[in-house]
Parts: C-alpha cells; structure tokens; sequence
C-alpha cells in the first residue's frame, strides 16, 4: 500500500516530522515502511511564456520557440505545431529528470539547439497519452517552479501491510496510525450531499437475496454526468500512489477507495436492461466478461450482481464488461456494499483474480462506513463530473455490530511485562478508535470499532497497547528454567557422531533439496520440473552438487549428506512415512592433498568407511554384504548391507551413465544408509577388557585366490578351525595385476594366535596351521604361495 | 742408505686430497697394511746385514710412528668431515608442507543451527523433530490459520494430497504436536527443513528453520526479549542491540519481528516471535487464563549469510567448495 504525505495531511498535521521519524514511529508500532518513494525526484521545470515562434529553418514539421521564464529565456525546439505565441508552458532544462525516470538533455535537432524541453502531461506522467505540449493557461505564473506549484515534491511511502490490518488499506487508516503515534488530532472531514436529483426508488431498487454473500448493499443514482479526465491534483495523487488516471468517474471511485480503504463499484445506468439490482448467488458455470477484456466461468458461490437476469458484476471484485462506464456514460448507479471476506476470497482463489476490491474486501472493509463513503464519492463527483443525485438506497440485511472486549490492566501487565497506567491503555485506545469505559477496578470495557475486524479478544487489545507504546524501553527479564528440561536428545546426538565420523574421513557436509524429479510421493503443485517429488534416496540430490563442483573444476570430491527420504506409507499417520538416511559419495583421491598418498576411490574404501560407522554401532559383525540391485548402482561395482534380512545401505559406483549425463567423466562412488534401522539395531558402549596378559603368536599366509571365491568364506573357514586361540584374522594386502592372474587375486593375512590361561607354543600353532592350510587347498582350492 | 722422506711425503699429499673414511682405509692399508710400503719396508730389515739392522730398524720405526700420527691427524679430521655429511643427509627443511587429511567440513548452515541449538539447549531448550510432510491441521489450523484467512497467503505451500497433507511450510506445528503430548512447563526447540513455494535470488523453495517454544505461567514480552538478546549474543559471539518490531503472525499475538543491529551495515532481520495465541493454546487444551508462553522462530540459511558472507543463498544447496572453507574456524 502506497500512501503519499501531501494526502495523510489533509487528515492528520504531519507538519514538521521529517519523513526518517515517520518512518522510523510506524515501522516500530507494527506498519512496516518497505520503501520511500519520491516520484518526481529531479524534476527541475520552471512555467514559462512563448514569446515567440520561428519555423525551423531545415524542417516544415518542427517550430523554434522563444520561451521566457522571467529571469531566463531558452530556444526550445518542439514538434507541437499547435502552439501560439503567449502560451503558458512548462520548461524542463537540461538534467532535468522526467516522470519515470528519463532525463532531459540539451539537444541539436536539425541544426538548431533545443536548450531543454517543453513538456507535455504524459512526461510529467499525469496523463497516459499526450497529444502534445501542455499548454498550462493564464493560471499558472511565469517562473514559477512546476513542482511546487503542482505539488510534485510529495513523498510516498510503501508499506507492508500485514493481512489483519484492512484499515491501514487506506489513507485515512495510516493517518489514524500518525495520529496517534504523535498524538495529532485526525481529521476526516463529512461530505455533505445535496439530493437533487429524486428518489433512488423511483428509478430503481436493489435487492440481496444472497445475504450470506453481500450484508449490506447501498445505491446512489448519479444523473446526467459528464466523463471528464480528472481534475490534475486528483490525478497527481493518485499517480504518486501508482495509480493510472483513466476518467473522472473510475478515478473518483479509485480516490475515494484509497481514502477510506472501502472499494466502490459505478455502473452506466443506462447499460443495466432492467434498472434494477439483484445481488445474487452464483450457481456455477455461468459466463462473464469483465472489465479486463477477460472471459470467465464461474465456479459457483461467486457474489454475483445482477438486474435480475444478466450479470452486471462479480461483487466485490470486478465489474462485468456489459455495464461498465464510458467515455459517454450520462447516468451513473454508484455501489457501495459490504460482502462476506471469505466469500470473496474464495471465488478470487477459484478464478485466480486479485483486484484491489478483492484484496481489501477479502480482509474485511468496514461496513459501517458505507454512507460516509456514498456521501464521498457522491459528492466528488458532483463537483467534478456534474450531475444531480438520488437519495441512497441502502439495504443492510446482516447487521454488522461492534464488539465488546474487557480489557483487564493487570492481565495487560503481566503479559507484556510492563508498566501501564489505566490513563496510558484509555489515551491509546481512544485514540486507536476505541470506545472505552471502565466496568470495575483494573477492568475496561472497550468497544471495538468495525474497521477494526481483527480485534476480537483482549490478547489483541494487549498488542495494540504494546505496540503504541512501544518495546524499545522493555526491561528484559531471564524466564525461570525448570532444571531437567533441556537436552538434544539421543537421536540428535547419534545424527551428530555419524557425521563427525564422515567429516572425519573428509567428507564434507552437503544440503540438497528434498524434491527431486522422480520418486514416491508426487508434490501436486511443483515448483519447476525439476521438483516433482520427494526424494526416495539421498544419491541424486548428491550426486547433482558433486557434478556441480565437478563442473566447476573440482576432481577430488567429497560430500555427505543427512536427511529425510519419503514414502508411500498408508499406515502412518499421513500416508507418506519419512526416514532419516545418510549417504556419502566420492570421486577423485582419497586423500588429495596428501601426496604420499595417490589412491583413488573405490568401493572397497567407501565399504572401510560403512564399516566404521557400523564398528561405531557395534554390529560389524552382524551385517552382511551382498551383491547390489539398486537403481543408481553400477551392478558390477556395488554392494547391500544386509542385517538380518533387512536392508541396512546400498553402496557402490553410481551408474556410469548417469554420471556421464551430468558432464562428469570419472568414477563417482556412494554409500546411502538407514540412519533409523541402524539406531534400532545400535548396540550401547561395549565392556572394557583388560589386555591379555599371556603373549600371542603371529602367522603370515599369502594365498592367491580366483576372483569368483569371497575372501569372506576364506576367513570364515580360518576362524573356524582357529576355534578360541584364533584372536584375529586381518587382510594385510591385497595385489591384483602384474605378476599374477588375471582372475585371481594374491592376497596377505595375519592371523593372530592367543590362549587367555596360558602361553600359547609354537607348535599347537603350526599345527593349526597345517590344518588350515590344508583345508584351504582341498576344500576351496587356494593356492599357498607362502607361510611365515 | 736409501731416502724413507719419500714416503713420507707421499703419506702426506694422499692425506690432504683425502676426505672420506674408505679413502683413508685404503691410505691405511696402502702403507702400513700387510703388504704396505713401511710394512715392506720392516720385512726388509731381516734381509740387511746385522750391522746396518739397528739403525734401518730405527729409521723405519720412525717412520712408522711418523705415519701412524699422520693418519691419526687426518682421522680426525675426516670423521668431522663425515659427521657433517651425515648431519646433511638428515637435514629437515622446515618450509615443506606437510601431506595433508583434512576432516571435512560443517555446512554453513547446518553450522549455525548448532551453534543456536547449543545456545538454547544451555538455557534450558529441549531439542524436538516433527515430520517434514504435515497435516494442513497442524500447518495452519491449530495455529490460528483458518482456510480462506488471507493470512495463508503469507506463506505459499506445496501440497502433497487434496488441501489436506503438505509439505510443512515452517517449524511451527511441532509445537502443536509437543504440546498436545505434554504438559507446561515446556521448553523446546525444533529445528528443521521447511518449504516454501518460492525460488529466486534471496528465496529457495526448501530452507531451514529454528522455532522455539516456552510455556509456562506468568510468560511475558519482557521473558521473550531476554532469550533474544541472550540467543543473539551468543550466536554472533557478542553483544548485539536488537529491535522488536511489532508484527503479525497468526498463531502469536502480540507479534514482532526482530532486527538484530550489524556494525556498519544496519538492522537486519533475523527472527519472527511472539507471545502464543491463546487460541493455540485453546486448540492444544490448555487454560490460557492459566498458561502463557512465547514462541520464535529463525531462519538459520540468512544468519548463515550474513555471519560468513554468503552472497547467493543458492550457493548453500549448490554445495559448492567454496561454503567449505567458511565453516573451517575455531
């Protein structure tokens, strides 16, 4: 909502507060100022007087003006052949900034100079379309500045208004604010309407038979008009408030709404056939043209204003094409009405139409202003566009009342943890609006006035008190803490060591949006095609950002994220169940920036670092691998964790083609894990064990196996014959490649012997050994190509 | 009488040109080795006649004496020679850079919520999740927002299935959902993701979220106005002037939103806040006549910004490398 200064002050004395304090006051008692505004900023133009005019001496279509502004006199070129010696124009001179922005500058045309411009209405933005100069009349003195004179040095503000404040819609509603935030008196001064032109009844009658719709309904017959363009400072005001100026009878009906903040709706009378007002209904599938050249079928519930047949407006949001005003309109019926907020906003949402009728209606006008805003509009355009009256006829069906609220002081005090007087809460309210009596000790009664739709208990009676007087003094007080409530709680922290963990293996902590194009659960009204669904899986959002900084240069990545991935669920609560998932994703070095180390990733690594996390969690042993299936997975490189038949992570190389998609060219590696199952199946902290205290033996074997066995069974057999005295099997190496053969792989184990009762020799471990060996080679055909 | 100076002589110039311990062994062996020259030189004493033997003898002893000092002298001084070779060979180079394993790093972000969450959890705030797809009662209704109120404007949702299930478009319902399970005093904090259909510049469709709750009895403007300065204090590492601008949002009244005041740069808003509406309290089953409370909420992506910098919120679900290198302080 623009508001300008010049118009607050013909209801509120704002004489001498600089625009930093209005500011400053309304953005601090809750009307927020987004901009400041000076429309006409750098105008510099000065009336002047035609002293004389010579045809240009290279061109028939322009004129050479000699123009004095009493101290000064400028050789002006124009292209306006319509103007005679003597004429009163308005001189803009060279860096001069016009309406909208454009700067005059000082010109040759045609070889002779043009030492600035003679305007025209349109460049002065008054006026959409110009013709040509303005020719300004005798009433404008010669050197007088043009700015002060139209009043083009206003000040507007922009405000935010926030959706339970439809009074601040208004000048009259922001000047009230100034009013009493300064505590000025606030002046609305009472149109007096003279009826002239009859009864509105013997020309017409109005009837609602949607009184749940439209509550009150007033009528005025404005006879024998004339559709002007509007008065200039009529016109100048609305502009400054970014308002077009179209004719008399739209601008007044606009003015007048801009004022008061209560939209007004004029129909040519003599374009409703049946002279008559039927406020009905809709039912649904009706069709209307409106006023903005727009086709639209109705949803049914709309407000509709008839003549009993056709539909001459959507009430409260636009009128309809049939009916409305023109150039040479004669008979006007003004509207007036007050229709339910919710209706309203309904059919604006349906035909997705937002007007500023439907904006201020949907929040709630004041019904009770109704005749005051007839009386207003009436009589401006009396005095603008002529005409003679009727009396107005005004059907109010669904009485709106004010409200009564009790106020108690100590309650006040308590909640805003200030000091307030009775005086101070009566001074605020009464100014506000409010009608207050006292009813006991420390209690008020206070009468709620209708353009006050959003005070409806005395929480909001409190806000107000606050607000006016103002939270920058509030002694601030430590709320008393209850011991034992706080905490992050265990799953928090759980979350919080996974990541430490990943950090720790460099992984750097990533956000990505939760909606991806494909997936369970769809979003009905996306965003961009991008955003479809939400995620199923964390990879792809990952995988997106690591193509990114891939994009940008970046060879060595690392990135992990946590977060929710969603599902169709219909035993919850919603349908959709959510689960709290990791994934970690790589490319590039293991370790970049350490150059004894030159490895790349693989899955064998992403496998280490799962495995820590579950060592963290206490079930490495529980869990097994398995070869992976998964969407993204590359089917030769990947792997699931498996804990006892439920799927515990999916790791692997990520599908070289869909990496390709994404520009990038190396090998992506990922790991994505259910956070929840593993905090289910967590075990707590394991018992300490004291060192053995009799001494182990160490065995070295080296075996080379083919590529179609699992070292996993390899070691389950180990341990199995190792019984109790096998401490540890470890995979010391691993070598493929040069030297051995292409489907096997000659790999390293230590195993570590101990007995915890005594010392362990040589040769119950040889013997072991022995028995390994040849298990090894007779049932799983290894080849032994060395024990140490 | 042969001249035995010779030797000397030409004990001392191998001597100087020598300047490694093998050199020397090889000088050692050369001349007083088995088959040395002064050694050769003794074994020829037997083959002189008796006479000529004393003095012979005499000569070479001291010529050997003579050698064995010299050899002596130059030991010494190609052990120094060699001690300070090996010193060389060990020698650190105090500007090579050491290989390096960094940890990875905190999302900026994600950073800051902990830094809030550890703030409010030391003042007494329980950490609390709600579910990110939300019922369009806890959304809206239970917080004052009634269908067709245009304050649902103020916040554009996704919705997820007919008008009733959403993606939540701030943290608030997870007050509902506690208080509807517990009773005051309650103190909870709830971080988390919400969405909003919005996406340019200074918007994402999808950012984070910090709501603060407190009930209790007797809960006043003055209660909420310390928790800010002393939250915004500790997130910003020092003191900060703060500013409650009346405001409106639904479920609180009186409601503010708060600036915070940066050195050079202006007010900021950082938070929305304010004192719980009776009528969510209603909806919850509480007495507000005999409980009150307030409640506040931030946006943890645009304290991120202003704390580290960030120009372009995109940057921070781009995660690009650059986030990375803020959030790496002490």
């Amino acid at each position: 909502m623009k508001v300008s200064l010049e118009w607050l002050d013909d209801y509120v004395d704002i004489s001498g507060l600089s625009v930093n304090e209005l500011v400053e006051s309304l953005s601090l008692s809750g009307t927020s100022v987004e901009e400041v505004i000076r429309p006409w900023e750098g105008l510099d133009a000065v009336f002047g007087k035609i002293l004389e005019i010579t045809p240009h001496p290279d061109a028939d279509r322009l004129l050479v003006c000699r123009v004095g502004t009493g101290e000064n006199e400028y050789r002006l070129v124009t292209g306006d052949l319509s103007l005679k010696v003597g004429d009163v124009v308005a001189v803009a001179r060279p860096g001069s900034k016009l309406f909208g922005g454009l700067t005059v500058e000082a010109r040759t045309i045609r070889g002779v100079e043009s030492q600035g411009t003679m305007l025209s209405l349109e460049e002065l933005g008054l006026e959409i379309k110009s013709k040509g100069v303005w020719k300004a009349g005798p009433s404008f003195k010669v050197g007088v500045g043009v700015k002060e004179e139209l009043g083009l040095d206003d000040v507007v503000l922009d405000l935010e208004i926030t959706p339970n404040r439809p009074d601040e819609l208004s000048h009259i509603g922001v000047a009230r604010e100034i009013s009493v935030l300064f505590k000025r008196p606030l002046n609305v001064p009472k149109a007096h309407v003279e009826v002239d032109g009859g009864e509105f009844r013997r020309c017409s009658r109005i009837v609602i038979e949607d009184s749940d719709g439209c509550y009150r309904y007033a009528g005025t017959i404005v006879h024998g008009i004339e559709v002007y363009p509007s008065p200039l400072w009529l016109r100048k005001r609305l502009v400054a408030v970014g308002v077009r100026p179209i004719n008399s009878v739209v601008d007044i009906t606009n003015y007048v709404m801009l004022e008061y903040g209560h939209p007004i709706h004029a129909f040519d009378f003599d374009r409703i056939p049946r002279k008559t007002i039927v406020v009905k209904r809709a039912k649904g599938g009706e069709r209307v043209e409106l006023l903005d050249e727009r086709q639209y079928t109705l949803e049914g519930g709309e407000v509709l204003i008839t003549d009993g047949e056709e539909i001459l407006a959507l009430g409260g949001i636009m009128g309809a094409m049939g009916s409305g005003v023109e150039e040479r309109t004669k008979n006007l019926l003004v509207e007036v009405a007050y229709f339910n907020p919710v209706r309203i906003r309904r059919a604006s949402k349906s035909l997705k139409l937002v007007t500023d009728a439907s904006y201020r209606f949907e929040r709630g006008v004041d019904p009770n202003d109704t005749l005051d805003v007839m009386d207003r509009v009436v009589s401006l355009l009396k005095e603008i566009s002529g005409g003679s009256s009727t009396t107005t006829e005004d059907v109010y069906v669904k009485q709106v009342e004010s409200k009564k609220v009790v106020l108690r002081l100590d309650r006040a005090r308590e909640r805003l943890g200030m000091e307030i007087t009775e005086e101070e809460a009566r001074e605020i309210l009464t100014a506000l609006g409010f009608d207050v009596a006292k009813k006991e000790e420390g209690k008020l009664i206070v009468v709620v006035p209708t353009f006050r739709p959003d005070v409806t208990q005395e929480c909001d009676l409190i806000e107000e008190i606050g607000r006016i007087h103002g939270y920058e003094d509030l002694q601030p007080t430590p709320p008393k803490i209850q011991s034992g409530l706080g905490g992050f709680g265990p799953f928090w922290k759980f979350k919080e060591v996974v990541s430490h963990i990943l950090r720790s293996f460099g992984f750097n902590e990533g956000v990505t949006f939760s909606m991806v194009d494909f997936g369970d659960v769809e979003i009905q009204n996306p965003l961009t095609s991008e955003m479809t669904h939400l995620r199923s899986t964390l990879v792809f959002g990952l995988l997106q950002s690591l193509a990114y900084n891939w994009r940008q240069g970046e060879r060595n990545i690392r990135l992990f994220e946590q977060g929710r991935v969603f599902f169709k669920d219909e035993s919850t609560e919603t349908g959709v169940k959510e689960r709290t998932h990791v994934c970690f994703m790589a490319t590039g070095r293991v370790a970049p920036e350490d150059y004894g180390d030159k490895r790349e990733f693989d899955l064998l690594y992403l496998k280490g670092v799962l495995e820590e996390i579950l060592h963290w969690a206490g079930i490495t042993h529980e869990v097994t691998f398995e070869v992976g299936d998964s969407k993204w997975q590359d089917e030769t490189k990947s792997l699931i964790a498996v804990h006892n038949g439920r799927k515990l992570a999916e790791l692997g190389r990520v599908d070289p083609t869909l990496v390709d998609r994404l520009d990038v060219k190396d090998a992506v590696y990922a790991c994505e894990l259910d956070l929840e199952l593993l905090w289910e199946l967590k075990r707590g902290p394991k018992p300490h064990r004291e060192l053995p205290s009799f001494p182990s033996i160490r065995r070295d074997l080296s075996v080379l196996i083919k590529k179609s066995q699992r070292i996993g069974d390899l070691i389950k057999t180990i341990r199995e014959i190792g019984g109790e005295m096998l401490e540890r099997v470890q995979v010391e190496d691993l070598y493929e490649g040069k030297g051995i053969p292409r489907d096997a792989r000659s790999v390293l184990l230590s195993l570590t012997f101990r007995h915890l009762e005594r010392t362990l020799t040589d040769e119950e471990v040889n013997e072991l050994m022995q028995e390994i060996v040849k298990v090894l080679q007779s049932e799983h055909n290894v080849q032994i190509r060395g024990l140490s | 009488m042969e001249d035995l100076s010779g030797i000397v002589d030409e004990l001392r110039e191998t001597l100087n040109s020598c300047n490694s311990l093998q050199e020397l062994n090889e000088i050692r062996v050369r001349f007083l080795g088995k088959k040395g020259k002064i050694t050769s030189l003794m074994k020829r004493i037997s083959s002189l006649p008796p006479q000529e033997r004393p003095a012979f003898g005499k000569r070479v002893n001291e010529l050997k004496a003579t050698a064995e000092s010299l050899i002596q002298q130059a030991q010494q001084r190609v052990n120094k020679l060699e001690a300070e070779r090996k010193l060389l060979e060990r020698a650190v180079d105090p500007t090579f850079p050491g290989p390096k394993r960094p940890v990875g790093s905190e999302h900026p972000s994600l950073k800051v919520i902990r830094e809030i969450l550890e703030a409010l959890v030391s003042m007494g705030f329980e950490v609390v999740e709600g579910p990110e797809v939300e019922t369009v009662y806890y959304n809206f209704e239970a917080l004052n927002t009634p269908a067709w109120h245009p304050s649902r404007d103020m916040q554009d949702t996704f919705y997820v299935r007919g008008e009733e299930l959403l993606l939540r478009s701030h943290t608030s319902p997870v007050q509902v959902r506690v208080m509807e399970k517990r009773t005051p005093p309650i103190m909870v904090v709830s971080p988390g993701r919400v969405y909003r259909r919005d996406y340019d510049a200074t918007h994402l469709p999808m950012f984070h979220q910090i709501e603060g709750l407190y009930v209790d009895r007797h809960v006043s403007v003055s209660h909420l106005k310390w928790t800010l300065m002393e939250l915004t204090s500790r997130v910003f590492g020092e003191k900060k002037r703060i500013r409650m601008r009346p405001s409106f949002f639904p479920f609180t009244e009186p409601s503010f939103e708060v600036d915070v005041w940066f050195e050079g740069k202006g007010w900021f808003e950082i938070l929305g806040s304010g004192m719980v509406h009776p009528n969510v309290l209603k909806n919850v089953g509480y007495d507000p006549e005999e409980w009150s409370g307030f409640a506040f909420g931030l946006g943890p992506d645009r304290v991120a910004m202003i704390k580290y910098g960030i120009g372009d919120i995109r940057s921070l679900v781009r995660n690009e490398s650059s986030i990375y290198q803020v959030t790496k302080h002490l």
